[in-house]
């Protein structure tokens, strides 16, 4: 074959390629009276089971909401695998050819950051069970979140720890933005108390050695290490372990997998985390599903039934959006969600105690 | 229309990359997984004097272009005493390093947070600020660098780097500083992804360092691989089809429960018949 014809047979395919994603985008349309939604969560990589909890979460939810209101819900949910660029991507082909009225998601920071100026021209409601800081974003109530400030998370769990009369702190977190202002906010808070943070050592979220920042902070000889990680929790409590570590240890939104995980490092560590989400979540998500619900279902839930709710109202988009930038509080399975007027996210919060794999208020 | 235009601009931007690496790679022979790294700088000069300086983007398309090859030129002289296998895991190192400066050095990146309103670009009062004349934009500058690459290689220059990848003990038994020329198409590959970079914060408005790992750069060098080496349009169709395919799966009708877990299986798989098919690369002359 030669090179002509490989470069005619090439060019033939992409027109086709083209023209097939012209009718698809001419042929989209929604069933009068549905709502159509989309989703963008992470569904594979290295975070794919944190947005399998959101998926968990969001399905569920237009399940409940098809059986309250009897009006059909058409979702399209898409992997945005936690990379910025693919998220705008996404989030093009839900607004221009899959035409939704709405969107829930995308889950990391990073993501949110780079949509958040495709979310201002498409004029479309985005409501995320995410968090990015407000300068990423720019309408700070679209996307609007339902995810607790971080920082002002971490202000509470420092003013606990020095109120316990710890004086010494080391910090330990990873390079994840969320993880990174935890840590951040923690530190500079204790600081604001009167306290010391004798060291504080962030790690990149897939190292599979935490030694080194380990050693260092147990050479500091802090009287607690906070543990501003998800990430990497599990290698960070073991490890400290391991070196004979006994001071105390505080920490941030450990789920169930956490605790099972890290049994036996764990004990008598104590957390701050927004409450746990309602009973009736949790018998509804076990119904469902089997199991008990992870981190982010509950937010997932919450972020898809407000939309679906502001969506069922039927105002014109900018209506909704409007909405979205007075709305002051929402009672959702995650807690009493609130937007306060410089927009951030408050849920009541709770300090939690690991005592025998068990979380005791 | 918006979604086809989106894809277009990340294929310009890729393309650029492509092009830029495949004379580093596919002409000179030196496996180089550095490539993000100069793509970051490139980002992160226009993201940083955009948004603190307010510096118009293509006066900092011309710094980043400048700084970026600056970088280049330090870390090709480090990695100019290496050859081979040492060559590529030393530009691998040199790839970690970037990113962790990114990282790291939060007071002027931001660190993880990352840098958000970086603005579209403006020239002379016009405001490429519709994805369609972005990819205008991006085009010319896909255009200028196809060409400039084209006139690079048909050269003398581009026979001597041609004859460095084919035998350069040869070469050097001529007469022939073999470093200098690698050296100066190492720094023109850097200069060239910097515009790359340029192009990708002013279109996402928004950079962190996840962009620029370690990983970006092998994708890079799979875009060249996969549409063969030492040929820049094999660059070009190698960025359409990794940039295309991914997006392309999604309409494929998976169940939702296993539909992003069955395009990656897709994905690879389609990748390893492709090599399987044509190992050279769809339009290679030139095998690694």
């Amino acid at each position: 074959m030669s090179i002509k014809t490989k470069w005619i047979i090439a060019t033939t395919v992409i027109i086709l390629i083209i023209l097939g994603f012209i009718f698809y985008l001419n042929n989209k349309s929604t069933v009068d009276g549905n709502i159509r939604i989309g989703a963008i969560f992470i569904l594979s990589g290295d975070a794919a089971g944190w947005g399998e909890n959101a998926k968990k979460g969001f399905d569920l939810a237009v399940k409940d909401f098809k059986e309250t209101y009897d009006i059909g819900v058409e979702t399209i949910i898409e992997d945005s695998q936690g990379d910025p660029k693919t998220a705008i991507s996404v989030f093009q082909k839900l607004i221009t050819l899959d035409k939704v009225d709405g969107v829930v998601g995308p889950l990391f920071q990073a993501e949110v950051a780079a949509v958040a100026s495709n979310i201002a021209s498409a004029n479309i409601p985005v409501i995320t069970p995410s968090y990015a800081p407000i300068i990423n974003r720019d309408n700070p109530r679209n996307p609007l979140m339902v995810w607790m400030d971080p920082s002002l998370e971490a202000y509470k769990i420092a003013e606990y720890v020095f109120d316990q009369g710890v004086r010494t702190v080391a910090v330990f977190g990873t390079h994840d933005s969320w993880e990174n202002e935890v840590s951040d906010s923690f530190a500079s808070r204790f600081k604001e108390l009167g306290g010391i943070i004798s060291t504080k050592e962030l790690t990149q979220t897939d190292d599979t050695d935490v030694r080194v920042p380990i050693i260092k902070i147990i050479n500091t000889k802090p009287e607690a290490v906070f543990l501003g990680t998800y990430y990497q929790f599990i290698h960070a409590t073991k490890v400290l372990n391991e070196f004979g570590y006994e001071g105390k240890l505080y920490s941030i939104e450990v789920d169930s997998y956490l605790a099972t995980e890290a049994k036996d490092y764990i004990e008598g560590l104590e957390f701050i985390t927004p409450e746990s989400y309602s009973n009736n979540f949790i018998e509804k998500f076990e119904r469902e599903y089997g199991i008990k619900p992870g981190i982010p279902a509950g937010q997932a839930y919450d972020a898809t039934i407000l939309l679906l709710d502001l969506l069922r109202q039927e105002g014109p988009r900018e209506k909704i959006i409007k909405t979205m930038e007075n709305l002051e509080s929402y009672e959702g399975v995650s807690g009493a969600i609130e937007w306060t007027k410089d927009n951030r996210t408050i849920l009541p919060t709770a300090i939690f105690k690991i005592q025998d794999g068990e979380f005791i208020k | 229309m918006e979604y086809l235009v989106h894809l277009g601009i990340l294929i310009t931007i890729y393309a650029i990359l492509a092009i830029s690496l495949d004379l580093v790679v596919g002409y000179t022979g030196l496996l180089s997984v550095t490539h993000a790294a100069f793509f970051g700088v490139g980002a992160y000069t226009t993201a940083i004097l955009a948004t603190s300086f307010e510096v118009n983007f293509f006066f900092t398309v011309l710094v980043s272009i400048a700084l970026t090859a600056l970088v280049g030129l330090l870390i090709g002289l480090v990695l100019s005493r290496f050859n081979d296998d040492y060559f590529a895991l030393a530009s691998f190192g040199f790839n970690v390093i970037v990113y962790s400066i990114f990282l790291n050095w939060q007071s002027l990146t931001r660190g993880p947070l990352g840098i958000p309103g970086i603005d579209k670009p403006s020239l002379f009062g016009f405001h490429f600020n519709s994805n369609s004349e972005f990819l205008l934009l991006s085009l010319v500058f896909l255009v200028a660098i196809y060409y400039t690459s084209h006139f690079i290689t048909s050269s003398s220059f581009g026979r001597v780097i041609r004859a460095i990848r084919d035998d350069e003990e040869a070469l050097q038994v001529f007469g022939y500083r073999t470093t200098y020329f690698k050296l100066t198409v190492f720094v023109i590959g850097a200069g060239m992804a910097a515009v790359a970079g340029s192009l990708f914060a002013s279109y996402i408005t928004f950079i962190d360092p996840s962009s620029f790992t370690l990983f970006e750069s092998v994708f890079i060098l799979s875009i060249i691989i996969l549409g063969g080496l030492s040929n820049h349009r094999g660059a070009l169709l190698g960025a359409v089809i990794l940039i295309l395919l991914p997006e392309i799966l999604r309409f494929v009708g998976f169940p939702t429960d296993i539909a992003a877990q069955m395009r990656q299986v897709v994905y690879g798989l389609l990748l390893v018949v492709l090599m399987l098919y044509r190992p050279q690369g769809l339009l290679g002359r030139y095998r690694l």
